[in-house]
């Protein structure tokens, strides 16, 4: 198992080598696969962007996927919003999992050249329908989101980033649910439209509701990841692929994710 | 009393210093006048031509440039600068523009505006700088970062003036988006003004650019 994704990632990295096209045009927006970025769309600027990603063979089961789709709109020189939707797709079906409504705050001029460190907090309301890390607590209960980032370097280069995030269920009947994510990566761009990223997440979830607490021993969730990414940019388009691996025995032991987006 | 008759001095003194010193400085400085001939191209279509130094550098102007966005132009459409300087971009038309360039020595990217909104960017490095609108493939404008403030714009009778060059040899160039550069070596001595004369050829038909995204634009605009 462990020789066969070690190939798997050595192919994908000839893959990236080998399709270096220089061509002049900038690179992918979101470098990164869970940990978020500073970059956001100028005023007026619009994108519809999609990912793609999975769960898969969790500590409960084979896990799920996920399709995750929205519009994002420029609304000021620094604020973005953003009105995603997801499906997951499971063993015990397909079906609507959630809507959000957020909002990325930009806190520097994106044509201040001379800048290497860039902030970014994002806010977000996600209303639930039925999402599998609600069950057994009120299936509709909301949550909300708010990341802080960093990021050093050429935003539209070789940077690297730090995502320090929180999600809380507004369910504080009974058992809550709180999940602490930390994102650090770097990207490095190797051509004009080709860059090589390396990632950790990780999340640490808190208050007792069921998806916090492991079934048989009762600890809470704690998952650690680690991987790598290909992103790539021409034009309008840009696309991220790659997938972090489960550090500890109990983390899922892949999440891959694909996202790219087009702007309109 | 010595104090008194002291102070009267300076007071005495000091326009007289005042009144010297800016001719002795235009005396350590010499200036390149002359004519430029425009030909391949009608007088209404001929495009500004720009006559700059280069062999030395200089402090930028402390006042910020301006280019308006005015009647889907940009006026003016040839903007030399001192490395350093900020070009204010302003829009005085009622719909919106989006200003960008994706010039190696100056990328950027103003968003959505519409007046009264002025944006302001400052460019560090020399270079030709392409200024177009997102929405309007029609705007096309030219800013040049000049290593000094030795440059000058011919009139419309191709007359043209540069002031307080520090006497030494130099590269002098003419540039216009319709023609080759030109070059020749001038030696600028002080006091007496150099005349140099060109003639340049405005026969380049200028390339149709892409928008922000590196494509064709889409056909009409909408805004």
């Amino acid at each position: 198992m462990h020789a066969r994704r070690s190939v798997s990632w050595l192919a994908l990295l000839v893959l990236a080598v080998v399709c270096l096209t220089p061509a002049a045009a900038h690179a992918g927006r979101r470098a990164f696969l869970f940990t978020w970025d500073t970059e956001a769309l100028n005023k007026g600027d619009v994108e519809i962007e999609q990912w793609l990603w999975g769960r898969i063979l969790t500590e409960n089961g084979p896990g799920a996927g996920w399709i995750w789709f929205s519009p994002i709109y420029g609304l000021t020189d620094h604020i973005e919003i953003a009105f995603p939707w997801e499906v997951v797709v499971s063993p015990a079906g397909t079906r609507l999992a959630d809507f959000t409504a957020e909002m990325r705050i930009r806190a520097y001029d994106v044509n201040d050249e001379e800048r290497l460190v860039r902030n970014l907090i994002r806010i977000a309301y996600q209303q639930n329908f039925s999402h599998p890390d609600n069950a057994q607590m009120m299936q509709f209960t909301p949550w909300v989101q708010l990341n802080v980032v960093t990021s050093i370097g050429d935003i539209k280069g070789s940077h690297g980033s730090l995502d320090v995030g929180g999600l809380l269920a507004l369910h504080f009947v009974g058992t809550m649910a709180f999940r602490q994510t930390v994102g650090l990566a770097y990207t490095h761009k190797i051509a004009d439209e080709w860059r090589l990223t390396a990632e950790y997440y990780h999340e640490l979830n808190f208050g007792g509701a069921p998806s916090t607490v492991r079934p048989v021993t009762g600890e809470n969730v704690y998952n650690f990841f680690a991987g790598p990414s290909v992103g790539f940019s021409r034009g309008r388009v840009w696309a991220t692929v790659g997938a972090l691996l489960g550090l500890t025995p109990a983390s899922p032991r892949i999440m891959p994710r694909l996202l790219f987006a087009i702007a309109i | 009393m010595i104090r008194g008759t002291l102070s009267s001095l300076v007071v005495c003194l000091t326009p007289l210093v005042v009144c010297l010193t800016p001719a002795r400085a235009a005396e350590k400085n010499g200036a390149v006048n002359g004519i430029v001939k425009v030909r391949g191209v009608t007088t209404a279509e001929a495009a500004p031509v720009v006559l700059y130094l280069t062999g030395f550098t200089e402090e930028p102007d402390k006042a910020s440039a301006r280019i308006t966005q005015r009647d889907k132009k940009f006026v003016p459409d040839v903007m030399p600068i001192t490395v350093g300087q900020t070009v204010d971009f302003a829009n005085e038309d009622t719909i919106w523009h989006n200003v960008f360039s994706i010039s190696k020595a100056r990328a950027f990217d103003l968003g959505m505006t519409k007046k009264p909104d002025t944006k302001a960017i400052t460019f560090t490095k020399t270079g030709v700088i392409d200024v177009y609108c997102n929405i309007h493939p029609e705007m096309v404008g030219t800013v040049l970062v000049l290593p000094n403030r030795a440059f000058a714009i011919a009139d419309k009778d191709g007359r043209y003036r540069i002031q307080n060059v520090p006497p030494g040899d130099y590269k002098m160039f003419a540039w216009s988006k319709r023609s080759d550069v030109q070059s020749k070596p001038v030696t600028v001595t002080a006091g007496e003004p150099l005349k140099v004369d060109w003639e340049v050829v405005q026969d380049k038909v200028p390339d149709k650019h892409k928008d922000k995204y590196g494509k064709d634009y889409k056909g009409g605009a909408k805004y």
